[in-house]
């Protein structure tokens, strides 16, 4: 079981597609600059929760491959793996392989 | 919810209440998805069984995956797996306080964790842990088993206010003793007196214990969270 940067990315779309609905007002762009999380981020930090969880099970749905997004070495991280769909979709493919 | 069958998630499933609750909840039309660390003989088409323990974090993860993969949906967990033990503090060893933390808290604490991920996708879950009267009746000789209790409570509470905002309620139910396997080894006269300073002095029933799960994880229970329901008027 492995992850390609490319599966990352789509699993992250997929949970941008689905928690669009739920956001009020807002709507996520299916780009890897969308930024996520801190300054400039349209998500507040349960919706980031729930994004980062949804990602690990569309990785694990689609792959086999079991991810931890959250954990203490993503949290202290001094470039927060949250911060874009491009941190985030790099720091899935980082921690899979 | 939808039309498609409620899922609901019981841990400590091969006997006891956590055996009648599941197999109530099958009655009820849910499927349920069970757990123990032995086999169970509980044969239904809607149920199935996984063996684990509730503290080993991997293999809490491999049963709500397999939950999701499945059934793309939680409805409901029922914390119920626990363990307990009586034991003067100064003659308990450290072996058992951690056992009973194991199982107690982080057993609640992962099971919880891993399927409020499982609920917020759908924006709803009902969890309900198990606290007990030994938390606040401060009965001696369950110090551990009392404290591990405490612990849930504080789970429960905090955990309530961090989901609320994706449809969760997270909620605690402590039953007075109830026959089963866990009282079974605490003596009589200890039971007794236990017992005598409830509001209504008798034995919980597994139906008791239902009935307060039952209102716990109604659709129209979703402005209750955070609380502990005590039985017998503790």
């Amino acid at each position: 079981m492995s992850l390609s940067r490319e599966q990352a990315v789509t699993a992250i779309y997929e949970a941008i597609d689905e928690l669009n609905p739920q956001l009020d007002g807002i709507s996520l762009e299916r780009s890897e600059d969308t930024i996520l999380f801190g300054e400039g981020a349209a998500l507040d930090s349960l919706n980031l929760v729930n994004l980062v969880m949804m990602v690990e099970q569309n990785i694990m749905m689609e792959t086999g491959t079991e991810v931890l997004l959250a954990s203490e070495a993503a949290m202290s991280r001094k470039r927060s793996p949250y911060r874009s769909v491009k941190a985030l979709a790099d720091y899935a493919a980082e921690v899979a392989a | 919810m939808s039309d498609q069958k409620p899922v609901m998630a019981i841990t400590g499933t091969r006997k006891g209440i956590g055996r009648f609750l599941a197999e109530h909840f099958l009655n009820q039309g849910y499927i349920v998805e069970g757990c123990s660390r032995g086999e169970a003989d509980l044969e239904h088409d809607d149920y199935r069984h996984h063996c684990l323990d509730v503290a080993d974090e991997k293999s809490v993860i491999s049963m709500m995956h397999a939950i999701y993969r499945s059934h793309k949906r939680l409805d409901v967990l029922i914390n119920n797996a626990g363990i307990a033990s009586m034991n003067h503090i100064m003659l308990t060893p450290k072996s058992q306080i951690e056992r009973i933390f194991e199982t107690n808290v982080y057993g609640t604490f992962l099971f919880a964790r891993e399927a409020a991920k499982l609920m917020g996708r759908r924006k709803y879950g009902r969890i309900v842990n198990t606290a007990t009267v030994a938390t606040p009746l401060k009965l001696e000789g369950e110090a551990a088993y009392a404290a591990s209790k405490a612990a849930v409570v504080s789970l429960t509470e905090i955990m309530a206010r961090e989901v609320a905002g994706l449809g969760i309620t997270v909620n605690a139910v402590g039953p007075t003793p109830v026959p089963t396997d866990l009282v079974g080894s605490v003596p009589q006269a200890k039971m007794d007196a236990l017992i005598a300073r409830q509001a209504i002095p008798r034995y919980g029933e597994m139906a008791d214990v239902l009935n307060v799960i039952e209102f716990f994880i109604r659709k129209e229970s979703d402005f209750v969270t955070g609380q502990t329901i005590y039985m017998g008027g503790v």
